[in-house]
């Protein structure tokens, strides 16, 4: 429930952030000179967004399942990293060293979610669809312009977070 | 030898057949004479590859657990998907691709290929 929150919340402020933004054009603005704007939706969005994301993943367990504790905890790294890159200024290395290892630290969360699915074929479809996005962020960000990859990036693990909080709702 | 594929499998297994064809048609359209149209073409017989791994995991006497059939499904569908959008290979061509490979994982969950590649298969 709190992911489904995070990533629903920090999908509107980032939404009221380009529309802030002027002269935005989807795949040919970066998203990271909406930051440089000092956007404060953006930086509302990122903490309060990325703090939901951390204690949505707390209190994963499972005995056995080295893959969902792996997933748990890197998607609280993901979190608190979000969260220093929101209120770090740009330019800072502290803010790029963030935004790096949120990056990373959500690929291995992906990948960690994708082991304890494809273990014991628990989630086929879930894992099917993790697969699926993370091609498409491979190949957006070695093909494509920063303009794409960057939005690609953030919807893809937007849309990934959000089944997957659905997954646990019915779970 | 009794052939007890269910019917979907049979299907994913023509799937597969059809998707590696196209991945070599896909690949003679591309190629256009330069250098860096091999980089396509590349790719386009790495699409084949999985097309016809995927058509050959779904045959009668195919091997691959469940889960390799199913992560190698969903591998290729992204990689229809990011090569058509990226516009390495005729956007058709791509398009009918991408389709065939969602079908192959739509295939792959599905709970008769489950069955039969767990148990039936084992049966001669």
């Amino acid at each position: 429930m709190l992911g489904f929150l995070a990533v629903s919340f920090f999908l509107l402020m980032l939404i009221l952030a380009v529309l802030d933004y002027p002269g935005w054009v989807l795949g040919e603005t970066l998203v990271t000179d909406v930051i440089d704007s000092d956007s404060t939706y953006f930086m509302i969005g990122g903490a309060v967004g990325g703090l939901l994301l951390a204690f949505s993943a707390v209190g994963k367990s499972g005995k056995g399942r080295p893959g969902r504790i792996g997933e748990g905890l890197f998607i609280i790294l993901t979190g608190i990293f979000i969260v220093w890159a929101a209120i770090f200024n740009v330019g800072d290395k502290i803010y790029e060293f963030s935004v790096l290892f949120a990056f990373i630290a959500f690929i291995l969360a992906m990948l960690s979610s994708l082991y304890d699915d494809f273990d014991q074929n628990r989630h086929m479809g879930f894992g099917s669809l993790t697969i699926l996005i993370l091609v498409a962020i491979f190949s957006m960000c070695v093909f494509m312009e920063p303009e794409v990859y960057q939005i690609g990036t953030l919807i893809s693990g937007i849309i990934w977070i959000l089944i997957r909080s659905v997954r646990e709702l019915y779970a | 030898m009794i052939d007890n594929r269910p019917k979907i499998v049979k299907v994913g297994f023509g799937l597969g057949i059809l998707g590696g064809i196209l991945a070599i048609a896909a690949s003679v359209f591309t190629y256009d004479g330069g250098s860096e149209s091999v980089i396509n073409v590349g790719l386009c017989f790495v699409l084949m590859a999985f097309f016809f791994a995927l058509g050959g995991g779904f045959a009668r006497n195919g091997s691959g657990t469940w889960g390799v059939l199913t992560g190698m499904s969903a591998i290729t569908a992204g990689i229809c998907i990011a090569m058509t959008l990226y516009g390495s290979i005729n956007v058709w061509l791509g398009s009918v691709m991408t389709v065939i490979a969602l079908l192959m994982i739509v295939v792959a969950l599905n709970r008769d290929t489950a069955r039969w590649i767990k148990t039936d298969r084992l049966l001669k």
